[in-house]
């Protein structure tokens, strides 16, 4: 059932105070697909985001994971049912080497509660951790503290450690942020790889990786969906370009 | 492993010269000085224990004597009905160490498992407060107890038995607390090494991180909390054992002080910091005690000084010392 739904959130409502984060949401992620959610700074992305994954419970509405309803559940647990992710703001152990940093996400379900063997001397969960290290690219950098990688390299390695949890949806928060141009592309070429294996939801403002990886968008203004379609259709319509794309764009 | 192999032949030059102190110590020094070297042991292990979790898991606790006072109390207070005022809830009492000493450290992670509890709901500032609140709790708790000597403290007429060794004499006092040091910290540097520390490590450093990998914190922090209160109950037995009388200053906010400046001194995070931290923290009290009664006005700025530019404390000195050749 590879066009059945991974994630649904149904009529999803979050308030701060008078201010409406998201406003009457419904999303759907396929299984295969890589669905965009674009927007304005403001829109909404992070509150929606932070609410799929579970640091914020929403004011109404539902969530449902694969045939779970987990708009209650908290986070880890999400997390254990397959649901990984990637951080605006990556967020890395600093002080852990790469390989490190695999050993933590690949030990999570493999019984991390173990007070005396040492995941550096395990050679099935090394193994594991080298082969999803050397799938983004990262071979060769296993004994780097994270501190000292470059902004492209932490991004490839949140990547990697969402990936070695075998996740059945990925959400990218905004992965090419602070990327050039040459690390945005290779980030660019690494997702178009394992486009068709995950779900993936993929909130973004680099318009040239969205067009060219997405297979349906979703634009959020003021915390509403304002459109969803193909990615051929968002460029076209006119709602998303007067409320998103904006006068620079209308080259698009 | 090229990190660990300098330390681990340190530690074994170091335990090996130890070891041996008795033989060559009449040669040099006073009887004293044993006395001196298993309070250095003892507030080690305590100071190990609390850098578990201040220095791998980032819990500051300010209430870390409370583990110290409540495991020389059992000791005490069992020692107490032993030999004096019959029957405690019906049992005779023991003086076998292998029955008093798992049971007063026991205690202490019962109270470590609820107060850790508690404060782990809370972070930063609020943890450090909690867990000072629950440390003045059982302070005053023993002020108020009476039966067992108040604001006087209990004396212990003899130590505890253990079995093949006679731990009357100091020396094998001092065995003792070596011994039960170094197992310590051995243990404690695998649990730093095993998957639960690269959990708890990685706690310290991104708990979003953590929790977004399927991980949830409390069992994590609760463990290590408790197991630290386990091993500073483990100091206070032993300390028990060594003053042969305890008081409720073994609870006092100062005590829970000075731990957490043994630790940082030594150096946060290193475990084998805190060990050199306890020595010379109690080998200067001692020197500066004698010169002054108000030696800590000169303990003070050193350990301010320390805290502000020594950031992994002696043994992160040292290390960058070694790198920077």
């Amino acid at each position: 059932m590879p066009n059945s739904n991974i994630l649904s959130i149904r009529n999803l409502q979050k308030a701060f105070g008078a201010v409406v984060a998201t406003d009457h949401v419904d999303i759907d992620v396929r299984r295969t697909e890589i669905h965009a959610i674009i927007g304005p700074n403001g829109a909404g992305k992070s509150t929606l985001i932070a609410q799929i994954c579970g640091e914020l419970t929403p004011d109404a509405g539902n969530i449902e994971f694969g045939d779970a309803d987990i708009t209650k559940l908290p986070p880890h647990l999400r997390a254990r049912m397959g649901l990984a992710r990637t951080f605006q703001v990556t967020q890395l152990c600093a002080e852990f080497t790469v390989i490190e940093n695999l050993l933590l996400a690949v030990q999570a379900q493999r019984g991390a509660f173990n007070l005396l063997s040492n995941p550096r001397h395990d050679s099935v969960l090394l193994d594991l951790a080298r082969y999803w290290i050397d799938l983004v690219g990262l071979g060769g950098r296993q004994k780097i503290a994270v501190e000292n990688l470059a902004h492209g390299e932490r991004r490839q390695l949140e990547i990697a450690m969402a990936l070695c949890r075998e996740p059945k949806l990925l959400l990218l928060d905004e992965p090419m942020a602070g990327m050039g141009a040459d690390e945005s592309i290779r980030m660019t070429k690494l997702l178009q790889r394992l486009k068709g294996q995950y779900g993936i939801l993929l909130v973004e403002h680099d318009m040239d990786a969205v067009f060219s990886l997405a297979d349906r968008v979703s634009v959020l203004v003021y915390g509403r969906v304002v459109f969803t379609g193909s990615a051929i259709e968002a460029r076209q319509d006119p709602q998303v370009r007067e409320a998103y794309l904006g006068q620079d764009h209308v080259a698009y | 492993m090229s990190r660990l192999r300098p330390s681990v032949l340190l530690l074994t030059a170091l335990l090996l010269l130890l070891a041996s102190f008795p033989m060559w110590q009449s040669f040099v020094t006073s009887p004293a000085t044993i006395g001196l070297l298993t309070r250095i042991f003892i507030y080690a292990i305590a100071a190990v224990s609390l850098d578990l979790i201040m220095g791998y898991g980032a819990m500051v606790s300010f209430g870390h004597a409370m583990f110290f006072g409540l495991g020389g109390y059992v000791v005490a207070i069992i020692n107490y009905h032993t030999f004096e005022g019959g029957t405690l809830l019906g049992w005779s009492g023991s003086n076998a160490a292998v029955v008093v000493w798992p049971t007063a450290v026991l205690c202490c992670g019962m109270l470590g498992l609820i107060s850790g509890y508690l404060a782990l709901r809370t972070s930063g500032v609020q943890f450090i407060m909690i867990t000072l609140a629950f440390a003045q709790l059982v302070f005053f708790l023993l002020v108020s107890l009476q039966s067992y000597g108040g604001d006087d403290g209990l004396m212990m007429s003899r130590r505890n038995v253990l079995p093949l060794v006679d731990v009357a004499r100091p020396e094998t006092l001092y065995y003792v607390s070596l011994a039960m040091l170094a197992l310590w910290t051995v243990l404690c540097t695998l649990i730093v090494k095993s998957r639960f520390g690269l959990v708890l490590q990685a706690l310290r450093q991104s708990q979003r991180r953590v929790v977004n990998v399927g991980v949830a914190p409390m069992p994590y922090r609760l463990t290590a909390f408790v197991i630290s209160a386990m091993g500073t109950g483990l100091a206070g037995v032993l300390w028990a054992n060594h003053a042969k009388f305890v008081t409720p200053d073994m609870v006092a906010w100062t005590k829970s002080g000075e731990f957490i400046a043994i630790v940082v001194m030594g150096g946060l995070g290193t475990l084998i910091g805190p060990i050199l931290g306890a020595a010379i923290f109690i080998c200067l009290e001692q020197v500066l005690s004698i010169w002054t009664e108000h030696w800590m006005i000169i303990m003070g700025p050193v350990l301010v000084l320390i805290a502000l530019f020594g950031q992994r404390g002696i043994v992160g000195a040292l290390m960058r010392a070694r790198y920077a050749e």
